[in-house]
């Protein structure tokens, strides 16, 4: 069998799987295979290593059950629905918004663009660094500023206060991952056809009526795709709270990546990390396919 | 369509016959590795597996510390081994960060390899590859190599079931250091080895803080594990108790957490753990010269004595660890020792290399202890004199000052960190309820309390999955 002597839509198949071939290779072996090494480990009793693989047992569904009696899965679960919450809804409005203001010819239109998209291409690290040293509760810039205009005892942002620890995690978060959003929507408002507010303008309709008939609307498709990727990237949490906190003060700020991290290398719990791990996967699943079945309520393609 | 499909199912087929090819690869390597593991453990005694693993050409091994490749040291002490065996030694760098040393170490065995014949371990993480049967027991090939492992090196042998699985390389002592500038600047005398106990350090460090200058009494790094028992385990409380389960409901580790947060919060003495998180003061604080004094393992010892990193104008003095009032001296002490990996080809060489490190390598490091029992008072001397006291005598600290703090008979030795059965996850939860209870957010007996029944399940859940 030749190449040339096949149909051309065939051809442009074959083609088509060669292209996908590299990902399809890169993807089993860094994550396909992985990922079915962690769901064979979450039904056995592996805590950490061994070349005998007869002390390896099969014990079902044990570490799933021994996984919800875990008062600390419980608790780290919670923060990351907690953390997932506040960190999509900050980000989607808030990007939302600044794309609307900056869809218009504004002063500094695209040094704004930029400086928004900055954040996102820095190194989360080094960013923590200086979060850190912005929010520095005695001589920190923030403190300093809030003490200036009369605020006697400003927060122990990420150190002292353990209510305060997640949302300011979670603000800086947002801070770090507004970029991409607010691009994909200002790519998508200016798709939005200028007849239609010409129309809603000859209609007598209002800023507010215009975006909410209009622009929503049109840009929903964008809207749920970020939505996705935004609950995705919300319990993508690892680096900036390892950074940040480490998961304190005490565990108040350990999610359930951090506590996954902590049960399979320092404690040496690898069957509890992976079973935690398949927790995450599937509640991650799970929100992805309501939010599929909802969009044919308000997503207009 | 047929056709793309079988395209794709040829495709397919190719990857996974490449992948089988791959793991078959790996499966020949893996076997020929069980086939001497098995062959090994056939043979009833370690004498056995070391004569099977006999190499034919030179003899090569891989060494792994947590050092960084081009530390001056360990570049010494290759130098010194390779021309006191004649190997070819190569060091492998995993993390010269000791976590991060411990993760990767774990990781690799965890991956079925060690990644060196002879590898360096922390005390409380060698049970963990000892029960994953990767450790080799070097008590045959030790006599056979006419080595008197218990005479050498006692209590600092790491010993399961009367097989010795490791060697002590590193012991390392407590010790108070402290800046004399600070105390001449305060008009307060030095202190004595004698009698040093903790509330004189309080009472010192209150003499010398002076918020104005910025000026503390004391650094001490309270987000550490150790610091949070500190006192009860200088007091001999032990970790666990008869029945096996954990004795944090002891009040002296209630006190213990009380006092080492109270340095910062009732005493004033030293930073709060609010204050060492929020503005990220660095564990080696001390070396900046605004701290009075610092009480720290034997390693600390670099703040004073390695000037290029710690570039100082002013003069040190050091003490033993200060123990707490109607105890006996006593000052926290943790081993770190040397492995030979069971899937090592030359067994006898790569005891030999070990052996010869943790006899020698104090004569290279600084910052460690000699962990030998057969040191005469002549080999002590010199050891402290080259490397304590020679270039540094304008500090005016003698080898008597060393002696006291770490060869004093009178000092009772007791364990820096809880080590033993659900360690990892017991050290853990002291870190993160001291953090709670140090910045007021939680009693110190709720604190303990969650400690404990962490700590209890942590040891029955092991004790289940080690059965």
């Amino acid at each position: 069998m030749k190449f040339k002597n096949l149909s051309v839509s065939r051809q442009e198949e074959l083609t088509g799987y060669l292209f996908m071939l590299p990902f399809f290779i890169g993807f089993m072996i860094f994550q396909g295979f992985p990922f079915l090494i962690t769901v064979f480990t979450s039904f056995t009793n592996m805590r950490f290593i061994t070349k005998d693989l007869s002390k390896i047992k099969f014990v079902g569904f044990d570490n799933y059950i021994s996984v919800l009696k875990d008062p600390d899965f419980i608790n780290a679960f919670g923060r990351s629905l907690y953390f997932s919450v506040l960190y999509v809804v900050l980000i989607m409005m808030i990007s939302m918004a600044l794309a609307y203001f900056l869809n218009d010819k504004i002063f500094g239109c695209k040094l704004n663009r930029t400086l928004y998209f900055l954040p996102y291409i820095s190194n989360i690290v080094a960013i923590s660094v200086v979060w850190q040293l912005l929010l520095d509760n005695k001589e920190g810039p923030v403190n300093m500023v809030l003490k200036a205009i009369g605020i006697v005892n400003p927060p122990d942002w990420l150190v002292g206060n353990t209510q305060i620890v997640i949302p300011t995690i979670v603000i800086i978060s947002v801070w770090y991952g507004l970029g991409l959003n607010l691009v994909t929507y200002l790519a998508a408002l200016q798709e939005v056809p200028k007849s239609l507010y010409e129309s809603a303008d000859i209609d007598g309709a209002n800023e507010l009526q215009k975006f909410m008939n209009i622009t929503v609307p049109w840009i929903s498709p964008t809207t749920f795709f970020l939505l996705i990727t935004s609950v995705i990237a919300s319990m993508q949490n690892f680096a900036v709270i390892m950074s940040l906190t480490n998961g304190g003060p005490g565990n108040e700020s350990t999610v359930l990546s951090i506590y996954t991290y902590q049960q399979a290398f320092n404690f040496n719990r690898m069957q509890m990390g992976a079973t935690q791990s398949v927790y995450m996967l599937i509640v991650l699943a799970l929100i992805a396919i309501i939010q599929w079945r909802g969009q044919k309520k308000w997503v207009h393609y | 369509m047929k056709k793309a499909r079988k395209i794709l199912c040829l495709v397919v087929a190719c990857l996974m016959a490449l992948s089988l090819l791959a793991a078959c690869g790996k499966t020949t390597v893996s076997e020929e590795k069980q086939a001497s593991t098995q062959k090994a453990d056939d043979k009833s005694s370690t004498q056995k597996e070391a004569d099977t693993a006999k190499p034919s050409g030179p003899v090569k091994l891989k060494f792994t510390f947590p050092k960084p490749v081009d530390n001056p040291a360990m570049k010494e002490y290759i130098k010194y081994a390779k021309e006191k065996l004649n190997y070819d030694i190569e060091f492998v760098d995993i993390n010269p960060v000791a976590q991060e040393y411990d993760k990767k170490l774990s990781i690799s065995m965890m991956a079925g390899d060690a990644p060196a014949d002879v590898f360096y371990y922390y005390a409380a993480i060698l049970d963990k590859y000892i029960a994953a049967d990767t450790v080799l027991p070097l008590n045959d090939i030790a006599q056979k190599a006419n080595v008197n492992l218990q005479t050498k090196y006692g209590t600092g042998l790491t010993v399961k079931d009367n097989k010795v699985y490791g060697l002590p390389q590193t012991r390392d002592i407590w010790v108070t250091l402290y800046n004399k500038k600070i105390f001449d600047d305060a008009g307060v005398p030095y202190p004595t080895a004698e009698g040093w106990t903790w509330s004189k350090y309080i009472e010192t460090a209150k003499k010398l803080t002076n918020p104005s200058k910025g000026i503390y009494g004391s650094f001490m790094n309270l987000d550490w594990d150790s610091f949070q028992y500190m006192t009860a385990h200088q007091k001999g409380i032990p970790d666990y108790k008869a029945d096996g389960t954990s004795n944090f409901d002891d009040p002296a580790f209630i006190e213990a957490l009380k006092f080492a947060h109270d340095l910062a919060g009732k005493e004033k003495i030293q930073p709060s753990i609010l204050t060492l998180k929020s503005k990220q003061l660095p564990w080696d604080s001390f070396g900046t010269g605004k701290y009075a004094m610092t009480v720290n393992g034997g390693w600390s010892t670099c703040f004073v004595m390695d000037k290029k990193t710690y570039p100082r104008d002013w003069k040190y003095g050091v003490l033993p660890m200060p123990y707490p009032d109607g105890s006996k001296p006593a000052s926290s002490m943790v081993i770190g020792g040397l492995a030979v990996a069971k899937g090592t080809k030359n067994a006898e060489a790569a005891f030999k290399l070990a052996e010869l490190f943790a006899s020698d390598s104090f004569k290279f490091d600084t910052e460690r202890m000699p962990t030998r029992l057969d040191m005469s008072k002549d080999e002590i001397n010199s050891y402290i004199t080259t490397n304590f006291i020679k270039g540094h005598e304008d500090d005016g600290v003698t080898v008597e000052d060393y002696i006291k703090c770490w060869f004093n008979p009178e000092i009772t030795l007791t364990p820096e960190k809880v080590n033993g059965p659900g360690a990892s996850v017991i050290n853990s939860t002291f870190i993160s309820e001291g953090e709670l209870y140090g910045i007021g957010k939680k009693s110190a007996e709720d604190a303990m309390k969650n400690v404990k029944q962490k700590a209890d399940t942590a040891i029955a859940e092991e004790k289940k999955a080690n059965k």
